[in-house]
């Protein structure tokens, strides 16, 4: 069994088949619970963030408005008391026609503008920018500084407007001008000045920013930009043009924060008010929302993996389990266990599994037994036929020692009463009851070697040979012998030694006739088996018969030509198949023969 | 048959099988105090359990040879074998095993309990002759009884 290796594309990779189970399940889902979590908590944030960043804006915007509104009441007072105030009959017949007499009466009411400190000077100033009167209880150098900017301030084009103009800064500090028309004419003609200088109560600035609540910062500006303050002192104005559009801005304050801001006029003024709102600030909750999504969404996954984790150990646990008690058994081992106190899918499966294996268990035993007793029977059966073998060959043999022995004392006895032909007959009653007696012996050895177990040993083939060729002496004398070394021969000594002298015996006899016999005896190896060959070079045989040569008492001479009862060769090819290997000749007639047998290389 | 100097006793069930060892025992005259029992009984008997005590002892004393077929009904040659071995009076005569049997596991038990030689009687007659004659040359004229 072997694993098939998983194609290699694209889905199977993303599906990790190549990952076991036990991962895999947990991962897979992993990934699903983190798609979802992500992409549910993206949705769900930026929601939150539009809608936080919209309340935000929303909330910029009123308070503007607010501040807007409460700032342009502030300066819209300003403005009418002076209005008031420059409407006056004695102020312009004052400012417009310059009588002397209304010069206290006039000083007067320009002190009556005085309200608090922060007006430093109140005058009036003719349509050259003269100074015509003023009050104040300044420094005269400050008084100068303020007179001075008259001439670059920039006039309102409505006449009986008055208005609060741009700030500007001296030294540090903010003042700014009221001025409103004394006569009906427009453009021309005197006007009344309250310079004031921009302070504001800390408590109202506490007052303010309570008002607007935590990350957001006031700032009032000259409409065209050229000076901004936080009611106090002048500051840094934003890095983007601010207009009147109704609009949002969104820029680096100098703080170095992202700051989202809004604008409004303040009537009555070239001013403007600005609220610069802290991104941060505003988008706070949201940023919290956020942070409490991915600790909730931390622990969901957490949770997930575990739970997963648990899940597939669960169902890859029993399955390894039984895994394991598969393989054993395929080795032979029963006793591992296997969990079946489950009620599910898998619990059947072990139910089922254990079943089968008390079958196969049970089986084998079954099986074993079996083979126990057929062998027993085999060699039960085996024992028998030696016995009768046995007990047939002696008996068989007895007769004919009778035949043969009668026979000569009857020769001895009564030789002179017989002549030749009697003689010549006892001769043949002799000779045919000896050659029963080969008969039965080869039948014998036959029958041994077809029954015998074959004890397979490593032995030297040589060594064997050697022993042969000196027991067969005589035969052997004249005989030119070519043994080549000989390999090892893995296999049953006493019949492979039983082989060599049917084969040798055969060669000598055979090759007997000749006048210059030669037996070569050789081996080679060939596809994984060792081959070997004896060859003589004596009569040969027709090969037409050679179907005939390895059977039981078939024979392709006449006992005439050469004795033999025809056993040797069976004898050869039973004793060699039983080994595994096999046997074959090639011969001619008068030119000799040669015996091949292989065997299996051990 | 009750012979004062038996010196061979042959222990022998085929009749025929004995009549051939004698004739060439005869042959060769080493046949005149020769013994033919027909079984494994009555070479026992013969041996420890004659009725006549005395000339049992006198044969015990004469055996030069003990001829001895092992297949033979009641009691076969292996028992008589050890019988003969075993037994102070007679282990030292010498036992040729004359037999038809070759197989190996006879051979080896045989020589095991002691016996002297083992012959296979052949089918062929010429060989057995010779055989008989070199045994009875041997045993009953060269070589020197023991001492009993």
């Amino acid at each position: 069994m072997h694993n098939i290796p998983p194609k290699k594309n694209i889905f199977n990779f993303l599906s990790f088949q190549h990952l076991s189970l036990k991962k895999r399940l947990p991962l897979l889902i992993f990934i699903l619970l983190l798609i979802v979590i992500v992409s549910f908590s993206l949705a769900t944030y930026l929601t939150i963030w539009k809608s936080t960043e919209k309340i935000g804006k929303e909330r910029l915007r009123s308070l503007t408005g607010e501040l807007a509104t409460m700032l342009s009441q502030s300066t819209g007072n300003m403005v009418s008391l002076h209005k008031k105030t420059a409407k006056n009959d004695s102020l312009r017949e004052y400012a417009t026609l310059g009588n002397a007499g209304l010069e206290s009466t006039v000083l007067n009411l320009l002190k009556k503008l005085r309200t608090d400190s922060s007006v430093i000077l109140v005058e009036l100033i003719d349509n050259k920018g003269k100074k015509l009167l003023g009050y104040s209880e300044a420094s005269p150098g400050l008084q100068a500084q303020l007179h001075q900017k008259w001439s670059s301030l920039l006039h309102p084009k409505k006449t009986d407007s008055g208005q609060v103009l741009n700030m500007f800064s001296l030294a540090g500090t903010i003042y700014y001008p009221i001025i409103t028309p004394v006569s009906r004419n427009s453009g021309s003609g005197p006007n009344l000045v309250s310079w004031r200088q921009m302070v504001t109560a800390p408590g109202s600035v506490e007052q303010i920013n309570n008002l607007m609540g935590r990350g957001a910062s006031l700032a009032i500006g000259n409409k065209d930009g050229s000076l901004w303050t936080d009611l106090n002192r002048p500051i840094q104005g934003p890095a983007v043009a601010i207009t009147d559009a109704e609009e949002y801005f969104t820029y680096k304050a100098s703080s170095g924060n992202l700051v989202i801001a809004a604008t409004q006029p303040i009537s009555n003024s070239s001013w403007r008010v600005l609220i610069e709102y802290s991104k941060e600030a505003m988008l706070e909750s949201a940023n919290r929302f956020l942070k409490w999504l991915i600790l909730i969404g931390g622990i969901l996954l957490l949770a997930g993996i575990i739970t997963t984790w648990q899940m597939s150990s669960n169902i890859t646990g029993p399955l390894n389990q039984i895994t394991d008690a598969a393989i054993a058994i395929s080795k032979g081992d029963y006793t591992i266990p296997v969990n079946t106190k489950r009620n599910d899918e898998l619990g059947k499966l072990a139910h089922a599994f254990e079943e089968m294996k008390q079958q196969v268990q049970f089986t084998q035993a079954k099986l074993e037994n079996k083979v126990k007793e057929r062998t027993a029977q085999l060699e039960a059966v085996n024992k028998e036929l030696e016995a009768f073998s046995y007990s047939v060959s002696h008996d068989l043999r007895a007769p004919l020692r009778g035949i043969i022995g009668f026979t000569s004392i009857l020769e001895d006895k009564y030789t002179n009463q017989l002549d030749d032909e009697a003689k010549r007959l006892t001769n043949i009653i002799k000779r045919n009851t000896i050659k029963m007696g080969s008969l039965i012996d080869d039948l014998l050895s036959f029958s041994k070697f077809s029954r015998q177990d074959l004890l397979k040993i490593n032995f030297s083939t040589s060594d064997i040979i050697t022993e042969i060729i000196t027991d067969m002496d005589s035969a052997t004398k004249k005989v030119e012998w070519d043994i080549q070394a000989l390999p090892h021969t893995f296999g049953d000594i006493n019949s492979i030694r039983q082989v060599w002298v049917n084969l040798i015996s055969n060669a000598l006899k055979y090759s007997g006739n000749s006048a210059t016999p030669r037996i070569e005896i050789g081996s080679y190896s060939e596809g994984g088996q060792i081959v070997f060959f004896i060859k003589d070079n004596g009569v040969g045989f027709d090969t037409k018969y050679m179907d005939k040569l390895f059977k039981v008492f078939q024979r392709l001479h006449s006992t005439k030509e050469f004795e033999g009862t025809g056993v040797g060769l069976a004898i050869v090819e039973k004793i060699i198949s039983r080994h595994g290997g096999k046997v074959w000749a090639k011969a001619e007639k008068d030119n000799g023969a040669t015996f091949f047998f292989s065997l299996p290389s051990q | 048959m009750n012979y004062n100097t038996v010196d061979i006793l042959l222990v022998e069930d085929n009749a025929e099988d004995a009549e051939l060892t004698i004739y060439q025992l005869k042959k060769y005259n080493m046949a005149n105090n020769l013994c033919h029992v027909k079984d494994g009984e009555e070479a026992i008997e013969y041996l420890f359990a004659s009725a006549n005590v005395k000339e049992q002892n006198e044969n015990l004393n004469s055996l030069k040879l003990i001829l001895l077929d092992i297949k033979m009904p009641k009691v076969n040659g292996i028992e008589v074998l050890k019988k003969i071995k075993s037994d102070p009076r007679t282990k030292t005569i010498p036992i040729v095993i004359l037999t038809s049997s070759k197989e190996d596991p006879d051979i080896k038990s045989c020589y095991d309990l002691g016996a002297n030689s083992y012959l296979v009687k052949p089918v062929n007659f010429e060989g057995f002759a010779e055989a008989i004659k070199n045994l009875g040359l041997y045993w009953l004229l060269l070589n020197h009884p023991p001492i009993r």
